[in-house]
């Protein structure tokens, strides 16, 4: 069977190659066969991987130690579920991942475009299998997933214990959705600069796979975020590590090119800019890929050091150059179709919100790659951690948040001094009076009171905006106001989906606020009985409680939460201690309330004495409750629209 | 206590009474902070030499001996009197730079700090330029809307400028 799950990834290289060249050259040279030849070659290739992921997963659910991978990353002890998350714990799984992926959106595109835009297809295929040529000649040449040992083990190492969290089910394969998602948006702008076809088509067809993929590697972030908070028991939920950064900067400059993309579409202009977007969205998620895997950067999250940096690095240099140069040959046709009518415009403003999120991606590469830079220049090693990030990305995110409020309230084309004061009025009172009543309240930190009144200003914004739209709807169409308002969000969606997301984004900002400037934090070493105070709260440590399962040893501590005299929970936390692994790990416990979690990590013990970290994470939900916003507008703004339909062309499909 | 005189047993008692009570309540409390504000506040800029690349507050690691021995470093250095800055230069002294947790602000690590708020800067000033020649090359808004010997509109167009203003047209 092994043999027949590498076959097939050597087939669908063949088949990859032939489709990329073929496409290419029946596109070129009118000649229909060939190009139907390469276009049933993006079936067979996604037939062929799916056949090799099968047999993959085959191997791992029936615990088939004499592969290699298998008995790396599964072992006999683990649940179903993580045994089926092993799939992509390692480097040749995570590929054979990323290229199944890539097969399927590849098809399913092709699918949707075949008929609205029969110019484009050859070329999005020949591009899009160009891609999937490169990740199959790593899976056959250099990372092989049906590796057999000679010498097969009777019971396979199983996952690491950081490993086994849900998130692990989660985490990765948003994160990988969103990564090669952002692939689709990329091939269909080079096909585009390949035809000559410079219009928008290219971009009204591609709107979804970028919101689809821009949502879920958003998603991916939020969900390893939430892991490292429930697993790694710092206390926190971003640490600025190298991987995590590989994650962010595609996702930051993919809204910059959600944002920008709506001027193309509504006044013609920022082409130029809206192709060199897509171009570094793609080339930044092939950076984060070789990040995890190269080893260049010392990080939690990489894979062990695999050996394919080089080739990471050559195709980013390969089709970065290809891209941009393809876009200067371009660049006169892509001359923007209008002009703004004032400086003070909503277009304006949204030049500089792409300005800050592609400044914010830029600080948070400069950072992350600054220690090689380092090495290179003065051959000294260093170290760029999260008081860099928190003192450079910090307030460029915050005045991404100003922005965020302001563009909604600034008209299209032209804004009038009139018209800007009605419209700043409520939110900047209604942010001055939260930070009033703040100061009033004992906050004395300026950062954390500017924080705070710009959520308050940003959220001000958005409902003064629904209020109005409602208004007037209501008015014109005698409705009331419940009426007024879903019809308002449906009769068009993609906007205020977008406000939905931006409240999300509120929300989040909030959490990142309280649990950044508010925490509360007291370390003790408590023995059975004893008591430790934080904040308003109590915790009395019960005592420890001692159990075995199959793989570990716990230690589980119980204490009992108390605000005054009144009972408030119970809370257990754990060491566990692995001796395949030869590594303890704990397991925090967390009270979650809407206003704040209780945190307690369980950090040594001395006979029945235990210590812990006990922290209060102020208005931390609210980062997570923001990521469930979200979906919610993605599903507003991601509705079909039978009038998009529309917009794209119908030409009769070439032979 | 056997053999005093009263007085002095009964303050003898009273004092052990105390002593008993004090420690009692400092017991009940539990001990306070493993480490203190100070250790805190400097453990928030080194890195911990365990291998984790979390700054040394954040370590999660059990029992870690780098983080025991880097914060009892920081706590003795502080008790000395000695100041965050120069406990922070004797890690860098030991361990070498790697041990902060961000860029010095000097030398040529002065441009990881200056260089994403320069670029920042650069690109507000092409935006600007961007803008002029946009603005510039529009319509002028004085080319009238109506032509000689069409009807006159302005009443109408009058009408739905304030109904606009009236429904609080933001775009």
């Amino acid at each position: 069977m092994t043999d027949i799950g590498y076959s097939a990834l050597v087939l669908a290289l063949v088949v990859s190659v032939f489709s990329a060249v073929a496409a290419f050259m029946g596109a070129r040279g009118h000649q229909g066969e060939l190009w139907a030849s390469a276009r049933n070659g993006v079936f067979v290739a996604f037939a062929l991987l799916t056949l090799a992921s099968a047999i993959l997963l085959y191997f791992l659910l029936s615990h088939d130690f004499r592969v290699e991978y298998v008995s790396q990353y599964s072992s006999t002890a683990m649940s179903l579920v993580y045994t089926i998350s092993a799939f992509w714990a390692g480097n040749q799984g995570s590929l054979l991942m990323w290229a199944w992926f890539l097969s399927l959106f590849l098809t399913l595109a092709y699918l949707q475009h075949r008929r609205t835009l029969p110019h484009l297809m050859p070329y999005v295929v020949a591009v899009g299998m160009a891609i999937l040529s490169f990740f199959l000649v790593l899976l056959v040449f250099l990372a092989n997933p049906f590796k057999v040992l000679p010498f097969p083990p009777a019971e396979g190492r199983g996952l690491n214990p950081l490993l086994e969290n849900m998130g692990m089910l989660f985490h990765p394969t948003t994160l990988y959705i969103g990564y090669v998602g952002l692939a689709i948006p990329f091939v269909f702008a080079m096909a585009a600069l390949i035809t000559g076809r410079l219009g928008d088509d290219w971009l009204r067809a591609t709107r979804r796979w970028t919101l689809l993929a821009w949502f879920f590697l958003g998603l991916g972030n939020l969900f390893g975020a939430a892991w490292a908070y429930v697993e790694l028991g710092w206390g926190g939920h971003w640490g600025w590590d190298p991987v995590e950064n590989a994650s962010f900067m595609p996702w930051l400059v993919a809204t910059a090119f959600l944002h920008s993309s709506m001027i193309q579409r509504r006044r013609g202009m920022l082409k130029i800019w809206n192709m060199a977007l897509i171009i570094i969205v793609f080339e930044l998620t092939i950076f984060g890929t070789l990040l995890t895997r190269s080893g260049v950067l010392s990080s939690v999250h990489s894979f062990a050091e695999s050996g394919l940096g080089p080739f990471f690095l050559a195709f980013i240099a390969v089709s970065g150059a290809l891209s941009i140069g393809l876009l200067f040959y371009r660049r006169e046709r892509l001359r923007s179709e209008d002009e703004l009518d004032s400086f003070i415009s909503r277009e304006s403003s949204f030049l500089f919100n792409n300005l800050l999120l592609v400044g914010a991606a830029f600080a948070v590469f400069w950072g992350t790659v600054f220690p090689l830079v380092s090495e290179w220049f003065r051959g000294v090693k260093i170290t760029v951690g999260p008081p860099f990030f928190n003192q450079v990305v910090g307030p460029i995110l915050l005045a991404l948040l100003l922005l965020m409020g302001i563009c909604p309230l600034i008209g299209w084309r032209r804004a009038t001094p009139g018209n800007l004061i009605r419209n700043f009025l409520y939110p900047v009172g209604a942010a001055l009076g939260l930070m009033v009543a703040l100061f009033a309240l004992g906050v004395r930190d300026g950062m954390a009171l500017f924080a705070l009144g710009v959520s308050a200003f940003v959220f001000a914004a958005i409902l003064l905006e629904w209020f109005r739209g409602t208004r007037a709807r209501a008015r014109t169409r005698s409705q009331n106001w419940l009426s007024a308002f879903g019809g308002l969000v449906w009769a068009n969606k993609p906007r205020y989906g977008g406000y939905v997301i931006h409240v999300a984004i509120v929300m989040g900002a909030v959490g990142i606020v309280g649990s950044s400037f508010f925490k509360a934090e007291v370390s003790a070493t408590l023995a059975p009985g004893e008591k430790v105070d934080i904040g308003q709260y109590t915790l009395k440590y019960e005592g420890l409680r001692d159990y075995s399962t199959v793989d570990r040893q716990v230690s589980a501590a119980v204490l009992t939460v108390y605000n005054g005299e009144k009972f408030v929970d119970s809370l257990s936390t754990e060491r566990s201690f692995y001796p395949y692994f030869n590594q303890t790990m704990t397991e925090v416990a967390i009270r979650t309330t809407l206003l704040e979690d209780i945190y307690v990590i369980y950090t040594g013990s001395e006979g029945q004495s235990a210590s812990f970290k006990i922290i209060i994470n102020p208005l931390e939900v609210w980062i997570w409750i923001g990521g469930v916003v979200t979906a919610l507008g993605m599903v507003i703004a991601f509705w079909p629209d039978p009038r998009e339909g529309l917009m794209l062309p119908r030409e009769a499909q070439t032979s | 206590m056997i053999g005093a005189r009263p007085p002095l047993r009964a303050v003898l008692m009273l004092a052990l009474a105390a002593l008993l009570l004090g420690l009692g309540a400092f017991l009940s409390s539990g001990r306070g902070r493993a480490y203190t504000p100070a250790a805190d506040d400097v453990a928030r800029t080194v890195v911990c030499q365990c291998g984790c690349n979390l700054v040394l507050y954040n370590c999660n690691h059990i029992g870690c001996p780098p983080k025991e021995d880097m914060y009892s470093s920081i706590e003795t250095q502080l008790k000395r009197g000695a100041s965050p800055q120069a406990i922070v230069a004797s890690f860098v002294a030991e361990y070498g730079e790697t041990a902060l947790a961000a860029p010095t602000k000097e030398g040529f690590n002065l441009t990881a700090w200056l260089l994403p708020f320069l670029a920042i800067l650069a690109g507000a000033g092409v935006i600007y330029l961007a803008l002029r020649t946009w603005v510039g090359a529009a319509v002028p808004a004085s080319i009238p809307l109506v032509s000689q010997g069409r009807r006159d509109d302005s009443e109408y167009r009058r009408r739905v400028e304030a109904d606009l203003k009236r429904l609080g047209g933001g775009g």
